[in-house]
């Protein structure tokens, strides 16, 4: 039963991961896609779009908050890690279990009230697009639990697991 | 407020992720001094740090990026710089600074500068002759340069952080690194001249302008930022989106590079590197709400001047503060934590805010060939398979040379202001 298990729970990681990928690679698409067309729209034609802007930044919130528990994992954020890795070894996994609890809660609270906050505001409406603003707000909810998911994997996944596939070096 | 700084402390030393260690001491302030009815206020902050139609630059200049960087293109980078500075004394490590500040201009990220480049250029210097820790301590101070020319994202981020004008913010950041590419040029040949490292064989003419030919369309992507920011005709945001779409014309047409499986790649980096930016934007917005509700700012303006009145000291002060920052943070973790002080700052003293803005970026970049967190250096030292400190070692003299960069723009405002103020206006 539990190989059985474990090679479901493997294939809805992997259909997780290859869902989020495919969403990210769609949204920064239509996100040029649309930008291009506006400064088109304005440059070339002359007629400002209403509702570019808007779209633009939705789409982005919500890319944000659908890749960011991969980001997690694929040690997108970086921290101080010298003094850690310089650590013994019991020492190091003591500091990174603290660690995670401490971003789990903080991670679950933010979701807790994100939800509240999404249904507060359900009754508003983008300016533009006209859809209740709840389906924007709740972006920030998702993103927290996604994120508290790939933290609790981290628990349970060697740490050779994990951190495979790196996020390209960052900015700066 | 005790409670903020202990967990802010003790949650850095155990290596949690900056964005955390930020939210985590928030969430610790807001709870121990019983404002948990303002809890509703963390996702409200958090989505109104990241719902501005500026930060859209950052997912577009971070394409544009991804999307040109095609094997190929810094090889192209490399010939055009060689075929100006390798005939001098020690050519190759002259071709690194040239080819650095090119490079700038395609991707705006210091650590893509370093990996792109070095490695290449450390084994080609190594072949030379050239001491390895000398050759990575080199590339590692280079990159530096890449966040200063446009597309940057550091730029980006402190302008939406502080409420600068962007475009004026890119282009600041042009003559300072002009500045240190220069400074390092003058000591990569003093050092050559005294270890006796060789002089690359001249290119002819013709071969230098055939470089100069295939390398033109790389060269021509800030160009472009910098002509559609120019008076305004778009915004940073705009030019961001036309960026973008040129990387695409150029690399899918002219250098025939940008397979499907590449491109699908490219745009995947942009989301999970936008991403991550965002969500540091996102609390970092929260951060600033329980800062101005502390007065934090307003203390750490008047801690400075309580210690002396004269505008200089206090900046040195400031860029003293700015260093030690960024030996523990990283580049955005600074910006972050400083950005709501350093606005009060700059008003109190009178200072143009773009000028703050590159003085502050500046800063923050040092920090990344300073151990123990120089996110350069490291990326060196594994290409070079070096032990970084050895590394470190040789950065030393290059860091004197961007303090002084750093004296010279702090003191003297026109070297950061001249060029947004002839272009923009």
């Amino acid at each position: 039963m539990t190989t059985q298990s474990r090679s479901l729970l493997a294939r809805i990681v992997v259909f997780y991961t290859r869902a989020v990928e495919s969403a990210a690679i769609v949204a920064m698409v239509m996100l040029v896609t649309v930008a291009a067309y506006q400064v088109f729209c304005r440059y070339v034609l002359n007629a400002s779009l209403f509702w570019s802007e808007e779209l633009m930044r939705y789409l982005m919130i919500w890319t944000t908050f659908l890749t960011s528990g991969i980001v997690y994992t694929r040690s997108g954020f970086l921290g101080m890690r010298a003094l850690v890795d310089a650590a013994p070894t019991r020492m190091k996994l003591a500091a990174d279990i603290i660690g995670r609890l401490a971003i789990l809660t903080f991670l679950l609270i933010v979701a807790w009230y994100g939800f509240e906050f999404a249904i507060r505001t359900a009754p508003t409406h983008a300016v533009a697009l006209e859809f209740s603003m709840f389906w924007v707000h709740v972006a920030v909810p998702v993103g927290c639990v996604l994120m508290a998911l790939h933290v609790i994997a981290e628990f349970f996944l060697p740490p050779s697991q994990i951190r495979h596939d790196h996020v390209p070096p960052l900015l700066s | 407020m005790t409670a903020m700084a202990l967990s802010f402390v003790g949650l850095m030393l155990i290596g949690v992720p900056i964005v955390f260690v930020l939210g985590c001491s928030i969430l610790a302030y807001l709870l121990f001094t019983g404002q948990s009815h303002l809890l509703i206020v963390l996702p409200q902050r958090m989505f109104a740090g990241i719902d501005q139609f500026t930060l859209l630059a950052i997912p577009l200049f971070v394409m544009a990026g991804s999307i040109m960087d095609v094997g190929g293109l810094t090889r192209r980078l490399l010939d055009f710089s060689n075929g100006l500075v390798g005939r001098f004394r020690g050519g190759v490590s002259l071709t690194a600074i040239w080819a650095s500040f090119m490079f700038g201009g395609l991707s705006g990220s210091a650590a893509a500068d370093a990996a792109a480049l070095g490695s290449v250029l450390i084994p080609d210097m190594r072949r030379q002759g050239y001491d390895v820790d000398y050759a990575a301590a080199l590339i590692a101070c280079c990159s530096i340069m890449a966040p200063l020319i446009p597309p940057s994202l550091a730029m980006v981020i402190y302008g939406a952080l502080s409420g600068t004008s962007i475009a004026r913010l890119l282009i600041g950041g042009i003559m300072p690194a002009v500045l240190l590419a220069v400074f390092y040029t003058f000591y990569a040949i003093w050092i050559a001249r005294r270890r006796g490292y060789p002089k690359l064989p001249p290119m002819g003419l013709a071969a230098v302008i055939r470089a100069a030919l295939a390398a033109t369309p790389v060269l021509l992507l800030p160009i472009i930022i910098i002509v559609g920011i120019r008076g305004g005709i778009f915004t940073a945001t705009e030019a961001a989106a036309v960026a973008a779409v040129y990387a695409l014309c150029i690399a899918g047409i002219y250098y025939r590079a940008a397979g499907y499986t590449h491109l699908k790649r490219a745009m995947l980096d942009t989301a999970l590197i936008s991403s991550a930016i965002y969500v540091l934007i996102a609390i970092a917005n929260i951060a600033a709400f329980v800062f101005a509700l502390e007065r934090i700012p307003q203390m750490v303006v008047s801690g400075l001047f309580s210690i002396s009145h004269e505008p200089w000291i206090v900046l040195i002060m400031t860029n003293f503060v700015l260093l030690m920052l960024g030996m523990v943070l990283d580049l955005v973790g600074v910006l972050i934590l400083t950005v709501p002080a350093l606005v009060g700052l700059g008003k109190a003293l009178g200072m143009d805010p773009v000028h703050l803005g590159v003085m502050v970026v500046f800063n923050a970049l040092l920090g990344f060939v300073h151990p123990p967190v120089g996110l350069c250096l490291f990326i060196v030292a594994g290409i070079a398979k070096r032990p970084m400190e050895q590394i470190a070692l040789q950065t030393l003299p290059f860091i004197a040379i961007g303090i002084l960069v750093l004296l010279i723009l702090t003191f003297v405002p026109g070297v950061v202001l001249f060029l947004p103020n002839l272009i923009i206006g």
